[in-house]
């Protein structure tokens, strides 16, 4: 049992009081109760630093369960009287503040401090905007952002165009096509981790396969693990691999939703497949072709399990990603306030995106 | 729901009259190729666990003919010496297993409230902010994890584990859920409601036990994730609750790269989330998307 200084209690009730507050106030007094217990163990864990965010979610959670009378939409008189509504939405909702909200306030915090390993003991301090401003002298970043553009764009194209191919095909009347579609999707759930090493199996110069089948088509074996833009490559379809079944069960459940009734008018005037798929297939899937782009967009862009266990980095630091360097950066060398830093703009890049996409995605989730 | 089966049949006759023979036989070809370009690396993979250290620096294909097959890497990995690959995947499991079992919970009831009922700040808001977490890239919120957890003390604990890992999965399971019950026609639960039970009784008793199909989907997908997740085992389980993906990718550094032995390890790792997947099928489209797209 710690001894319990009283700062470090006073450092959680005080950020506690605030949200615990706002949720009497409300009549929501379970979560006043839960809010200021929270925050106290918080406080006792780690001062302000962990309370004040802590008491931030609360207040976030005490300000979502508002509108007692909001609108009353529910199925029926007992739904309305009910207050059960809020403690439905309520440990979903605070989970997600809580582990999210609160890594998000503290590393915007972190990234304006010189928090590093040598300095962990004595703690740190604010450094102002000096994080920020060294990322544009670092040659290491324009580097990493250079493969992982590389990367995204490269496995954007390739999983949309493959994938959409592969959807058109298996959408003519296909016996069996249920076991193939399992086959198809087999490699989505597999540990990027792993896949790593199954590239390196595959690609390995000497006794890989890939090198084996190309000499036996009369090529050379390419130098996949020693040429810079060749690693990358073979990270790219790697990735690409795993995630063109992705593109292609979305695209193929938006094929198989267009009515045969529009290409059976479609065929009298024209029996060309090309000119059917531009005119009728393709119109109809540009939505769904939209959102995988999209999802696709901001998950290659943390990609960092293949290039890591596929080449560690290498060739040098060939395959390392923006998130590889973050994560090297952050947790390997422990410079943390600069890693912080350079996460942010990665969270801000996501936030556009995620912007984005709820634009379009509104109507389906309302 | 049902009925909807996620593969429509599809009009066959009109499809087959109109598709030319030449045409049939190209798809074919198509198929075939696609097929075995996604099963070709699981089969190298295959082919190299059997191959010993010398063997796999052979490019050998067929066993017997070119090389003889052995067993050797899979004896190390699962037989008498293979105690650090049990408490490895025993760990995975019980973290995979514990970080699906809160989501689940948690998702279907947060699931049901976004589905049953409407909320002043609106719901769609809260869909949003619970997917923008599978949005955001881990390594941004990876230093505050990894300092929250220390302070609590969960570094290198199942239950660490368990708790980064709910964070992760939780998205897919609140909107998986959340798919279900909007779906769920309210029919059912008016009926229960003129009864007199309670929204409680109504989510457990009426709505739960049918909902067996969706739950399972949520689960497996949370469970797959769980397993997979390698970058905060790495930093925060790096010893005694050491996952199977930990394990996995410090082979080539405790043992010298050994093709066979990883290829091994590897076809361990990706089993389990692989084999799962194929019993939710039916699910997998929505989500994986999040519930974005219905497939």
């Amino acid at each position: 049992m710690p001894d319990i200084e009283t700062g470090k209690l006073l450092a959680g009730l005080i950020p506690g009081l605030i949200p615990a507050a706002v949720a009497a106030f409300r009549g929501r007094y379970i979560l006043a109760v839960v809010a200021l217990v929270v925050c106290t163990l918080a406080g006792l864990a780690g001062e302000y630093i962990f309370s004040i965010p802590m008491a931030i979610n609360f207040l976030v959670t005490a300000l979502v369960l508002r509108g007692r009378r909001g609108k009353q939409e529910e199925v029926s008189a007992v739904y309305k009287r009910s207050n059960a509504r809020f403690y439905f939405l309520l440990p979903g909702v605070f989970w997600i503040l809580t582990f999210t909200l609160f890594p998000l306030i503290y590393s915007l915090y972190l990234s304006f401090t010189n928090a590093r390993l040598q300095n962990i003991t004595r703690g740190w301090s604010l450094i102002g905007l000096e994080n920020y401003s060294s990322i544009g002298s670092d040659l290491r970043v324009s580097e990493t952002v250079v493969t992982s553009v590389f990367l995204t764009l490269g496995s954007l194209a390739l999983t949309l165009i493959l994938g959409t191919f592969i959807a058109w095909v298996f959408n003519h009347d296909i016996p069996g096509l249920r076991i193939f579609r399992s086959i198809l999707t087999m490699p989505l759930f597999a540990a990027p981790i792993a896949l790593g090493f199954m590239g390196l199996i595959l690609f390995n110069e000497n006794s890989g396969s890939i090198n084996y089948m190309i000499r036996g088509l009369g090529g050379q074996g390419v130098n996949w693990f020693t040429d810079p833009w060749s690693a990358r490559a073979a990270v790219l379809l790697i990735d690409s691999w795993q995630w063109t079944p992705f593109v292609f069960i979305i695209i193929l459940a938006a094929m198989q939703s267009i009515p045969d009734e529009l290409y059976e008018a479609a065929r009298l005037d024209t029996n060309s497949g090309w000119s059917l798929f531009r005119s009728i297939t393709f119109p109809l899937i540009a939505p769904a072709l939209g959102t995988v782009a999209l999802l696709r967009l901001v998950e290659t862009f943390k990609i960092l399990d293949i290039p890591l266990s596929m080449l560690g980095g290498g060739p040098g630091t060939a395959t390392q990603t923006y998130s590889y360097y973050i994560y090297q950066t952050g947790l390997r060398n422990f410079d943390m306030g600069y890693a912080s830093a350079l996460a942010y703009i990665l969270v801000i890049i996501a936030i556009i995106i995620t912007t984005i996409y709820f634009q379009r995605m509104r109507a389906r989730f309302e | 729901m049902a009925t909807q089966s996620a593969i429509r049949p599809g009009n066959a006759q009109t499809k087959n009259t109109v598709t030319p023979g030449w045409t049939r036989v190209l798809i074919w070809l198509t198929i075939i190729f696609v097929t075995f370009w996604v099963l070709y690396p699981f089969a190298w993979a295959i082919i190299t666990s059997f191959k010993t250290q010398r063997q796999a620096l052979e490019p050998t294909f067929v066993p017997f003919l070119q090389f003889n097959p052995s067993i050797e890497n899979w004896s190390a990995e699962l037989g008498l010496a293979g105690r650090e690959t049990a408490t490895a995947i025993g760990n995975s499991i019980a973290i995979s297993l514990g970080a699906t079992f809160v989501a689940t919970i948690l998702g279907t009831s947060t699931g049901y409230a976004l589905a049953r009922f409407r909320y002043g700040i609106g719901n769609v808001n809260v869909v949003s902010w619970v997917l923008s977490q599978r949005f955001l890239p881990p390594v941004a919120t990876m230093i505050p994890f990894f300092l929250l957890i220390q302070r609590l003390q969960g570094i290198d604990t199942i239950w660490g584990m368990i708790l980064v890992n709910t964070t992760f999965v939780l998205p897919f399971a609140i909107l998986i859920m959340r798919d279900y019950f909007a779906d769920f026609p309210e029919e059912i639960e008016e009926a229960a409601l003129v009864d007199g039970a309670s929204p409680v009784q109504i989510l457990l008793r009426v709505a739960l036990p049918l909902a067996g199909p969706a739950l399972t989907a949520a689960a497996v997908i949370c469970f797959a994730f769980a397993w997979n997740e390698y970058l905060f085992a790495s930093v925060m389980a790096a010893n005694k609750a050491k996952p199977y993906t930990f394990l996995v990718a410090s082979t080539s550094t405790s043992r010298g790269v050994h093709f066979g032995y990883l290829a091994t390890r590897m076809l361990i790792a990706i089993t389990l989330p692989v084999v799962l997947s194929l019993f939710v099928q039916r699910y997998i489209v929505r989500g994986l998307t999040l519930g974005a797209v219905k497939g």
